[in-house]
């Protein structure tokens, strides 16, 4: 017993050399949010750069165009391209913005305030995108039941048809999974440590 | 919107009771950055919850809670790879020397020996070495009292078998 009490001993006495202040305490805190929502901006940019260079990387990119003119399509589609670059742009300076605040915020809850908002903002850029790519997929299979001849023939036939909304609705559902998975994944993780703040917060408001 | 309550009083008591914090991260790691690590989840976590703390247990039992479980349940070493492996070692070692007297080398001891020790047990050393009441224990481990007791008999008798061994 004797022993144990040496040991005890010792550990009471135990010092630590870094004694964090109060001013360094909360930079801890602050740190890793802005870790993360520099990570989402970053990722907003590589996301982009992919954008400009898909074209390349898929040769049949252009040609798909032509298809969409077929479809009587063809500015429908330059306009919801357009409109997603810009969509990109404008929340690429959201999250920049995001950034730069949550890296200046001064107090805890301004900065927490910030984070909330940080939080808000990727879930707009993803509903706004994945909402983009379903009309856009809606619509074009729309027309091309009316314009593509093989797809044409089928529609007019009744059971077929509702064969082809079953397949429709499916494919809409997996663009959302699939979308909403690769999202989930690349922005998820830099959100889960925002994700509790923003609980957090709203219970505590409720109170 | 509303302020966060008392943000400043939080800060006031995590700067004062912050050895706790620094007594857990010193059982449950192994190098100086694992520990800044730790320190900051912990941080982040006592945060978050602390709207939640009524004040019906006291701060520091309320931070060994919140830090143990983070320390059991959130934090995850990293994992080494072939090319970390020498630095990590580096840093275990830098991180021991730092005990040169007598009781810091039966620090070092102790360090070597919980090691192996699972994260539970790791719990109890740290609220046995400083001393905690029964009843403290059981809130902190969110066990009942009597069951505290034995866990904490249990434990002594593992430490006190080592250091007759040592």
């Amino acid at each position: 017993m004797k022993e144990l009490d040496h040991l005890k001993k010792a550990w009471e006495n135990q010092t630590f050399e870094k004694q964090f202040s109060k001013e360094e305490l909360y930079s801890l805190l602050q740190k890793k949010s802005a870790r993360s929502v520099k990570w989402i901006f970053y990722l907003s940019v590589i996301e982009f750069a992919l954008y400009l260079i898909l074209p390349v990387f898929l040769p049949n990119y252009i040609d798909s165009f032509s298809y969409y003119k077929k479809l009587h399509l063809y500015r429908f589609s330059i306009l919801t391209t357009a409109l997603g670059y810009a969509v990109l742009i404008y929340f690429m300076y959201r999250f920049y913005k995001n950034y730069k605040k949550i890296s200046f915020s001064t107090s805890v809850s301004s900065h927490l305030k910030d984070i909330l908002n940080a939080r808000k903002t990727v879930n707009q850029y993803f509903f706004i995108n994945i909402g983009i790519l379903i009309v856009f997929s809606v619509v074009v299979l729309m027309s091309a039941m009316e314009y593509d001849e093989s797809l044409a023939t089928v529609s007019n036939n009744g059971n077929t048809l509702v064969t082809l909304i079953a397949v429709l609705v499916v494919i809409v559902a997996l663009i959302f999974l699939i979308f909403g998975l690769i999202y989930y994944l690349v922005y998820g993780r830099f959100l889960k440590a925002l994700k509790e703040n923003e609980n957090e917060l709203i219970e505590n408001y409720s109170e | 919107m509303p302020e966060i309550k008392s943000e400043d009083d939080f800060f006031a008591l995590l700067e004062k009771h912050q050895n706790i914090l620094h007594k857990i991260c010193r059982i449950y790691t192994q190098t100086e950055e694992e520990h800044q690590d730790l320190f900051q989840e912990i941080s982040i976590q006592l945060w978050q919850s602390y709207h939640r703390f009524k004040g019906k247990s006291k701060f520091t039992t309320w931070m060994y809670r919140v830090g143990i479980n983070t320390a059991i349940t959130l934090f995850r070493k990293q994992k080494r790879s072939i090319d970390t492996l020498s630095i990590n070692e580096n840093q275990v070692v830098r991180y021991q020397e730092e005990y040169d007297d007598e009781k810091d080398q039966q620090l070092e001891w102790l360090f070597k020996q919980i090691n192996d020790f699972s994260k539970i047990d790791k719990a109890l050393v740290l609220l046995y070495l400083d001393n905690k009441k029964y009843d403290e224990i059981a809130e902190t481990l969110g066990i009942s009292p009597g069951n505290a007791r034995v866990k904490m008999n249990r434990i002594k008798q593992k430490l006190s078998k080592m250091l007759k061994t040592k």
